[in-house]
């Protein structure tokens, strides 16, 4: 206490710059503690954040110097792109049910836990937030949840291959698998069967040229290269850009069009991993996966031209 | 007044059996839904070939065997790139990730809170508002920081992203803040201790529980580090990179898919359970005298 007052008295002396620096000398340890992390911080986070909102009145492609271009990316996703209402709707959607339901229901349920006696709560601790724990472990309700529509699309990828090429008739033990792939490729094929007639090279490979399974690789191409990027997929096929990078960068452009496949992962897939990670109720999983799942335009489209116009 | 039912000395939430009762239901059947998918990997796993391509997928498993969990190790086993390789590159990057963004945060977290110079709380509001910034969104920068910073393609450009996280920092300050009294430090303090012994003898060892916890938030996030955008070389991807390639294989592969899930979270749940069972309630505060 006398310390303090002392402190007062000595402010009361001093302008308020004076004070100022005699407290920072005072505790210039502090300064030293937090340096590391506000530093990596200021470098990982802060930085970033700022010259992304810079960057975002800018033509910057990652690949050449960016030109300030004003408003005409917000003008393009707001007015010329009405699939980005869309996502913006569903995404308020998940925020106004997962936000406030996920911490109602994890804290009702962490204040059941707590009232059990220690070695059961560690118990049902685990179970609860094992889940979480395991990263893609949430995959198991997508293939519930996500109804046929997207398990079919993929199942049809991948047998489409595996078909084809007999691939998986040696490791059968009987032929009742034979059968089920066979039945699924003749029901749902024609479902695909639109992505690789429009882009040629793509789609099933037979069996020694040098591709494995559903080629998506021309795909990717020819998608950037149908989005006018030409100079970006010369430079993708010329210096082998860093094939992740690349493919994230395609999945924004995916955003901003509003291709399928780009648009509902994005706008699909992070809710639901969040309503895993805050240890929530599954009534929110409930909600009406199959219509965030697929655009309704998507499936208008799909198959014809429109489908990759985007926007 | 009606009597507070108790159990073992303690007021039990609720206040009739009828409560109780409904209460289990509804943990049980919560916990049935929160359990199920792990239930079902773990099944998956252990089928044999005839049994898992049934459909609709049985919840049980008639004859169970290693078959898929062997397969894993041999497709494992068949790449250029020795599988303890991988391993050897997701425990570095965890490992040192965990613990530099153990140490950084609580430093940081333990100046913000106890050592009032002009500024702390300026640079805590920074911190606490960017808690609201999704990571994705500044993540094309970040690309470029560390593609100038020369760190692309090392172990360093996943590292260094993972040591100042905000969640970290805020809760070892909101920690710090309610459990190490400023009167203990200033005790250490009297006694001739350095900021540094102060910080690391006297107000970490109070604040273990938040450790632990940031330790099991920390290693899961960068255990599951899986295909980024800064490794290139096949040498120096990870684990759960390399496991995911199983997956990306088909339908073939769901069994090994399905066994590679399931070896790939048995880690960080032992991690989960010996640091929940190492989270004993410190008594730091019991000492004083308020």
């Amino acid at each position: 206490m006398a310390k303090k007052e002392k402190e007062v008295i000595a402010h009361g002396d001093k302008t308020r710059l004076q004070w100022t620096w005699h407290l920072m000398k005072q505790y210039k340890i502090g300064y030293v503690m937090i340096a590391p992390y506000v530093l990596l911080f200021t470098l990982i986070t802060v930085i970033p954040v700022f010259s992304g909102i810079l960057v975002s009145f800018t033509d910057f492609n990652l690949l050449q110097m960016p030109n300030w271009v004003g408003l005409d990316n917000y003008i393009n996703l707001f007015i010329n792109d009405d699939l980005f209402i869309t996502a913006v709707k569903n995404t308020m959607i998940f925020a106004i049910t997962v936000g406030p339901g996920s911490y109602i229901l994890s804290f009702v349920v962490a204040w059941f836990i707590n009232e059990l006696t220690p070695k059961v709560r560690a118990f049902v601790t685990l179970i609860f937030y094992a889940p979480s724990l395991c990263g893609g472990i949430y995959v198991v309700f997508n293939y519930i949840f996500s109804g046929l529509l997207w398990s079919f699309e993929r199942l049809a990828n991948e047998l489409g291959h595996y078909c084809h090429a007999d691939f998986v008739l040696p490791r059968c033990k009987n032929d009742y698998a034979y059968r089920y792939f066979h039945r699924f490729v003749d029901v749902i094929g024609y479902r695909v069967s639109f992505l690789y007639r429009r882009f040629p090279g793509t789609g099933p490979q037979p069996i020694g040229s040098g591709c494995c399974g559903w080629n998506y690789k021309p795909l990717a191409g020819a998608l950037v290269y149908h989005s006018a990027q030409h100079e970006a997929a010369a430079f993708v096929r010329r210096y082998h850009v860093n094939h992740q990078l690349f493919r994230i960068w395609r999945n924004c452009d995916n955003l901003v069009r509003g291709y399928s496949y780009g648009l509902c992962r994005v706008h699909a897939f992070p809710p639901f991993k969040r309503i895993w990670y805050h240890t929530v109720g599954i009534w929110i999983c409930m909600c009406d996966f199959h219509g965030t799942f697929l655009p309704d335009d998507w499936i208008k489209h799909a198959g014809t031209e429109d489908a990759f116009k985007g926007g | 007044m009606k009597k507070l039912r108790t159990r073992k000395h303690r007021v039990v939430l609720s206040r009739s059996i009828g409560g109780d009762f409904g209460v289990t239901i509804f943990m049980l059947l919560l916990g049935v839904v929160m359990f199920f998918p792990m239930y079902y990997l773990i099944i998956q796993s252990l089928k044999p070939l005839d049994e898992l391509f049934y459909f609709p997928p049985r919840m049980y498993v008639t004859n169970p065997s290693f078959e898929n969990f062997s397969d894993l190790f041999n497709l494992l086993n068949t790449s250029w790139v020795p599988f303890s390789r991988y391993l050897f590159n997701t425990v570095f990057i965890t490992v040192c990730g965990t613990f530099g963004n153990l140490i950084l945060s609580s430093m940081c977290a333990y100046a913000l809170s106890k050592l009032p110079f002009p500024g702390h709380k300026f640079t805590f509001q920074v911190i606490q508002k960017s808690l609201m910034i999704n990571s994705e969104v500044a993540q094309l920068m970040v690309f470029v920081i560390i593609s100038k910073l020369g760190m692309l393609d090392s172990y360093w450009a996943i590292i260094i992203p993972a040591l100042a996280t905000p969640l970290g920092l805020y809760l070892m300050k909101q920690f710090i803040d309610s459990n190490v009294s400023t009167e203990i430090l200033e005790s250490a303090r009297l006694d001739g201790a350095g900021e540094f012994r102060t910080f690391w003898s006297i107000a970490m060892p109070m604040v273990k529980p938040a450790w632990l916890t940031l330790i099991i938030y920390s290693f899961q996030g960068l255990w599951n580090t899986g295909q980024n955008i800064y490794i290139y070389s096949e040498q120096l991807k990870t684990l759960n990179f390399t496991i995911n390639q199983v997956l990306l294989e088909g339908i073939v592969r769901s069994g090994a898919s399905a066994a590679a899930t399931v070896v790939m979270m048995i880690v960080p749940i032992v991690v989960f359970v010996i640091s929940q069972s190492r989270i004993i309630e410190t008594m730091g505060s019991s000492g004083m005298k308020d």
